[in-house]
């Protein structure tokens, strides 16, 4: 860890973690400000029709998202300030034949606890949803994966568990695991793609019937079910957030591989490019600055989607969930959004980590494991996209 | 100083979301999301207050009643002053009325039926008043639950400003007698939890003091419980698996127990039918997703690692959260039970009867609505389990285990768990449907427009797979046990390992022998039915290879291998009665009979269980370092064993004269008394055996034959560890060096040495 040895002997001292509660709250307090700016905006342009909508709309987003990075900072904060502070004190990562690996955790039962309730709250009690035991149970599993952040925030690379035996001996244990992971998530995305070209393919549906739904060709017969991609087809507007998002996802798994490559590299030195040598002047900003790029550009998606989706629910010819040509495509091209946003919890803790200069050649691997996953949830929208955007 | 400063930043942060400006109100009515007072719509306040004029005191069968209902707020500005040249939209107030019987109606002008709920429409929305009438359900007996949200709004372009409020009143019919006041489920929930957790506790302290009177202190206790909470170390996750499957098996057997008693008699009442609806739901949900699959992760946890010379899971920590997501499941699961409507949709939930929002009190319960997130929460803890045993299984074996020497249990453990892994997603993605059904409101299932169907080839191509993954780890158990007590190697290693893995493959392409009744394309039967019919040849070559073994041993009679001997007994009678389903004709007549019972339960019980059953006698002394009563051990599987067979063989018999199963009950005339009377008795002799072994589990925890490393003369790595083991399990990583298959000669050879040559084989152990 020589190259960041200043940086954290600094922060390794009085109040290391006053700075994730200042960007937490930093965080917030800009999701404020987009939002109220949006909303000023909103009232004062009246173009386009849709456009001033949309940025109403994503200005919310936009800040809901900053306040739900932000509370997840603050937590961080709080968590590892009432635990005493520094990290490096029970830093073995997923090292589970460590010797010192026995200590447990309290981060699963929490985990486990806070999942419940959330999936309690959306229960209709006496006719309502319970609002309130949603939303505990999100802060308990936050602040459980607070913990488990905390436990493997000082993992330095050095006890990461390496497979041993025949015939796989000298691999890294983790990236089997992300892999065998990825297995499930292909099924996951399977499941949903069968669901759904079962119904669109026209097996158990009518939706393959080619006609003009909107009554400028072809009229349709009666029971014609209007599918996404009509809609989303209908204009270049329309069609283009998905297509931004497809080439900011894809951006974002090239800046990730970057900011990897950055803190692999043991003799670091300052790219020549102008630009270059600004965006990346440090190896720590280095890997810091394209960490939060792709982190941006993640949450750029996931605005864009949201645009997308409330000019469909609400837009000239109201696509809704209650259908099941909506339930479908919201909830698949949701599942995917869900993706995203977990990859986003990730890349945030990653980013404090940079910012903090916990990254080096040593413990790299790490963001090339999650890498794995982020370039899978890239590689489901390149399918996803097609298939129930285009199609 | 810290801390208050962070507090500080906390408090503005909140203090500028709050005075953020939100969403815009609807003049399109408030529909379901305002179920709960949507922020959405405003704030909430109670400058707002909603008055209702015009209901009964007690209403009358039928009866219809005009009432008002008004939203009263004087303090609030409008917007622009109510100027409409500067932007003031007119719109003055919305509302949201939900009854629990009757419907209201209002003029269609005005008002507007959304989600469940009567609402304004654009035009009502300009107004604060309403007059709305109530239709009176035919049955007075009841008590009818109205929930009124009444929103004051001040025609901005957004909702700020806007303030609502609700009130809940309720109106009891004419002969309902008082109104008791119920508690809310959510209260009574929360209250069954709390009071559990602590008897659970008081509990675990006793047990911990009554080891060590002298030394008990609450720190010191405090230090063991948060050991047992936190811990990732795979032998107490294990244990904990376990105890936990064990304890269900418990609970599940006594629901079956309460509808056993039912059954017993034509036309009994001793359940009413939705009661029996529920705890036959629960029981299977029960016995396969809480008792059988948790004991299974028990016996995976505690032994893979120590077979395949590892020190822990790849994984400690996701196995621990794995665990503890099914832990924390078993609320969501029961919370019917303790909330007085508990979910009835069957283990295998099919829609659109699970999928019934609106009047279906039963089938929109909160209690089935939780049972499904708990399938929710089971299917994320099982591929937590998944990730880290194939994980673990691959890449950790010790030094001498290749994958031909691996003991035969972990290869059961190894392909059960690539098909849970893989089967699972679908069940996922099903059961999600089905929650955002209940919970958003979307239509996957809905039953016009929705597609049920999709949901039994979601479940079944998990659910096939599923039931292979139950009996695989027990063909291992019984493998592993019937080889020591044999004396000898077991019979054909190797085509062992193949036969399963054809089975984890086959298993996939045969889930329509579920459906066969559905409809699907008769094509696809024919195809289900070949694919179903192969399994037959695994699974025959497994049982002939038992009793090869058997055969060319030196057999042992210990408690675990008569367990052992029982399972291949009635597994096998299990397999044959499933090859009658397959034949689409028959299951035309079979399907959800009697017969289907009898079959599932020869597998489970005389498959999995007893396999289970083997192996904790089997592997109980490493555990603890104890044996098991022999004494007792025998008693447990003769009473078992032959009541057991008993209750389901003739289940086969009322099946083939046409019962139904998921009946509540059978009439006088069906003629299916006499034997549903032997069943129920069978199955109290059954149930109540498994005390015996409840007793032998605690008194020979205690008072057990002591014994060494290896007990029984097994050859796997973990009897060369200590008993109980140590942590990490192994000082060092150890090499294992014994093969399970003796010989290596090319396949030829060896197919023709297995084919003809039984003496061959003939190499008894020690
Ligand atoms: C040769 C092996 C087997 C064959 C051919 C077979 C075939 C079948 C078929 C065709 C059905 C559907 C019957 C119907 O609903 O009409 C069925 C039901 C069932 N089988 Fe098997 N089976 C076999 C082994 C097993 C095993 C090993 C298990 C579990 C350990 C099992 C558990 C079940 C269960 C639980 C059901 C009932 C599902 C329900 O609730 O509807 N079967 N089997
Ligand atoms: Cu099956």
């Amino acid at each position: 860890m020589s190259a960041y040895a200043t940086h954290e002997g600094k922060s390794g001292h009085e109040e290391p973690w006053m700075s994730a509660i200042a960007i937490g709250v930093g965080m917030i307090l800009l999701g404020v400000i987009i939002l109220a700016t949006s909303q000023g905006m909103h009232s004062f342009i009246h173009t386009t029709e849709g456009l001033d909508h949309a940025i109403y709309i994503g200005g919310m987003v936009a800040c809901a998202l900053l306040v739900i990075f932000g509370t997840i900072g603050i937590l961080v904060g709080l968590v590892n300030t009432a635990s005493g502070g520094g990290y490096g004190d029970d830093d073995h990562g997923e090292d589970g034949y460590d010797e010192h690996a026995h200590h447990g955790s309290w981060s699963p039962i929490i985990m486990a606890f806070g999942i419940m309730l959330f999936l309690m709250g959306f229960i209709k009690w006496n006719h309502n949803g319970d609002f309130g035991i949603l939303g505990l149970g999100l802060v308990i599993t936050f602040a459980g994966i607070a913990n488990w952040w905390r436990e493997d925030f000082g993992n330095d690379g050095k006890s990461e568990p390496i497979a041993f035996g025949e015939p796989f001996g000298g691999i890294e244990v983790r990236k089997v695991g992300m892999w065998i992971f990825l297995m499930s998530e292909v099924m996951i995305f399977g499941s949903f793609f069968s669901s759904y070209l079962r119904l669109r393919t026209g097996w158990t549906t009518h939706w393959d019937v080619k006609c003009d739904a909107f009554g400028h060709g072809t009229p349709c017969p009666d029971g014609y079910v209007v599918v996404a991609s009509e809609l989303i087809n209908e204009s270049i507007w329309t069609l283009l957030p998905g297509a931004i998002n497809t080439f900011a996802l894809i951006l974002s798994s090239f800046t990730l591989v970057t900011a990897l490559s950055h803190a692999k590299k043991i003799d670091w030195q300052k790219p020549t490019g102008k630009l270059t040598g600004w965006w990346m002047p440090d190896q720590r900003r280095a890997v810091r600055n394209n960490l939060v790029a792709t982190l941006f550009l993640g949450s750029l998606f996931l605005v864009l989607k949201l645009i997308e989706w409330d000019h469909m629910m609400n837009g000239a010819h109201p696509f809704t969930i209650d259908t099941l040509a909506g339930s479908v495509f919201y909830v698949t091209t949701g599942a995917h959004g869900f993706h995203v946003f977990v990859g986003l919890l990730v890349l945030l803790f990653f980013s404090f980590k940079a910012q903090r200069g916990g990254w080096s050649p040593d413990n790299a691997q790490s963001i090339e494991y999650f890498g794995l996953y982020w370039h899978f949830v890239d590689l489901a929208w390149v399918a996803i996209f097609p298939a129930f955007y285009l199609y | 100083m810290l801390g208050r400063k962070a507090a500080i930043l906390v408090l503005v942060a909140m203090a500028a979301l709050i005075a953020a400006p939100t969403m815009t109100s609807l003049p399109t009515g408030i529909d379901s999301m305002g179920d709960s007072g949507c922020t959405c719509h405003g704030d909430s306040s109670s400058a707002t207050t909603i008055v209702v004029e015009g209901l009964p005191e007690n209403f009358t069968a039928g009866q219809s009643y005009d009432f008002t209902l008004t939203v009263v707020n004087d303090g609030m500005a409008l917007w622009q002053d109510g100027d409409a040249e500067a932007g003031w939209n007119g719109r003055s107030g919305g509302f949201r009325v939900i009854v629990s019987e009757g419907t209201v109606t209002g003029d269609s002008t005005l008002t507007q039926e959304l989600k469940g709920g009567l609402t304004h429409t654009t035009a009502g929305n300009k107004m604060r008043s309403w007059n709305l009438t109530w239709t009176a359900p035919g049955d007075d007996s009841k008590v009818v639950e109205f929930t009124l949200l009444g929103n004051a709004v001040n025609g901005g372009d957004s909702s700020n400003g806007d303030q609502w409020n609700s009130i809940t009143t309720s109106v009891p019919g004419a002969s309902a007698g008082a109104v008791t006041s119920s508690a809310p489920p959510l209260r009574i929930l929360m209250t069954a939890i709390l009071l559990s957790v602590t008897l659970l506790v008081l509990a675990v302290m006793y047990i911990f003091y009554s080891r060590n009177p002298e030394g008990f202190s609450l720190a010191t206790f405090w230090d063991y419980l948060k050991g047992w909470l936190t811990t990732t170390d795979h032998k107490g996750i294990g244990l904990l698996y376990f105890a936990y499957g064990f304890f269900f098996f418990l609970v599940g057997g006594s629901l079956a127990m309460l509808f056993r008693i039912q059954l017993m008699f034509p036309e009994n009442d001793f359940l009413e039918y939705a009661e029996y609806n529920s705890f036959f739901t629960l029981h299977g949900t029960t016995m396969i997703f809480l008792a059988a699959m948790p004991m299974i992760a028990g016996f995976g946890n505690y032994i893979v690692p120590l077979q395949i010379g590892a020190q822990d899971l790849a994984f400690p920590r996701i196995n621990a959260l794995g665990f503890w997501f099914i832990a924390f499941s078993c609320i969501l699961i029961f919370t019917g039970v303790f909330t007085g409507e508990a979910a009835d949709i069957t283990w295998v939930m099919y829609p659109p009867y699970s999928s019934l929002t609106g009047d279906s009190i039963y089938a929109n319960s909160p209690g089935t609505v939780s049972f499904i997130a708990g399938m929710i929460m089971l299917g994320a803890s099982s591929t937590l389990s998944g990730i880290n045993f194939i994980a673990t299984i691959f890449v950790m074996r010790a030094p001498g285990v290749t994958w031909m020497k691996m003991p035969l249990f972990t290869w059961s453990f190894l392909i059960s768990m690539f098909m849970l892994y893989l089967s699972l997603p679908a069940l996922i993605v099903g059961v999600l449907f089905l929650y955002l059904d209940h919970t958003i409101g979307t239509a996957f299932f809905a039953i016009n427009a929705g597609d049920p169907i999709l949901f039994q080839h979601l479940f079944w191509f998990f659910g096939h797979p599923e039931v292979y993954v139950v009996i695989v780890p027990a063909f291992g158990i019984v493998s592993e046990v019937l080889a020591t007590s044999a004396r000898r190697s077991i019979f054909g290693y190797k085509s062992m390992v193949y036969a399963m893995a054809g089975i984890g493959i086959l298993g996939f392409v045969v889930w329509g022998h579920h459906m066969l009744t559905s409809g699907m394309d008769p094509t696809l039967r024919v195809v289900m039915m070949a694919t179903t019919m192969l399994v037959a040849i695994p699974t025959g070559i497994k049982i002939f290879n038992w009793l090869a073994t058997l055969w060319g041993g030196a057999l042992v009679f210990k408690t675990h291998t008569l367990w052992a001997l029982g399972f291949v007994i009635t597994f096998t009678l299990g397999g044959i009665s499933g090859m009658f389903f397959p034949v689409v004709g028959l299951d035309m007549q079979f399907h959800d009979t009697y017969f289907v019972v009898a079959h599932f339960h020869y597998v489970l019980i005389g498959g999995t269980v007893f396999g289970l059953f083997a192996g904790l006698y089997y592997w109980y002394p490493k555990a603890f370092g104890r044996k098991l009563s022999e004494r007792l051990g025998v008693i447990h599987f003769l009473i078992s064993f032959i009541a057991y067979n008993a209750a389901f063989w003739p289940m086969h018999v009322v099946g083939t004269m046409g019962m139904p199963r998921r009946t509540h009950t059978y009439s006088v005339e069906s003629g299916y008394a006499s034997l549903n009377y032997s069943i129920s008795v069978a199955s109290f002799i059954f149930g109540l055996a498994q005390l015996i072994l409840v007793w032998n589990l605690v008194y020979s925890s205690k008072k057990g034959e002591k014994i060494g490393e290896d007990p029984w003369g097994g050859w796997s790595l973990e009897w060369t560890t200590a008993s109980p083991p140590p942590t990490p399990s192994f000082a060092e990583i150890p090499t294992q060096g014994d093969d399970n298959e003796h010989e290596e000669r090319g396949w030829l050879t060896r197919m023709a040495a297995k084919l003809w040559g039984l003496g061959m084989k003939k190499e008894v152990r020690h």
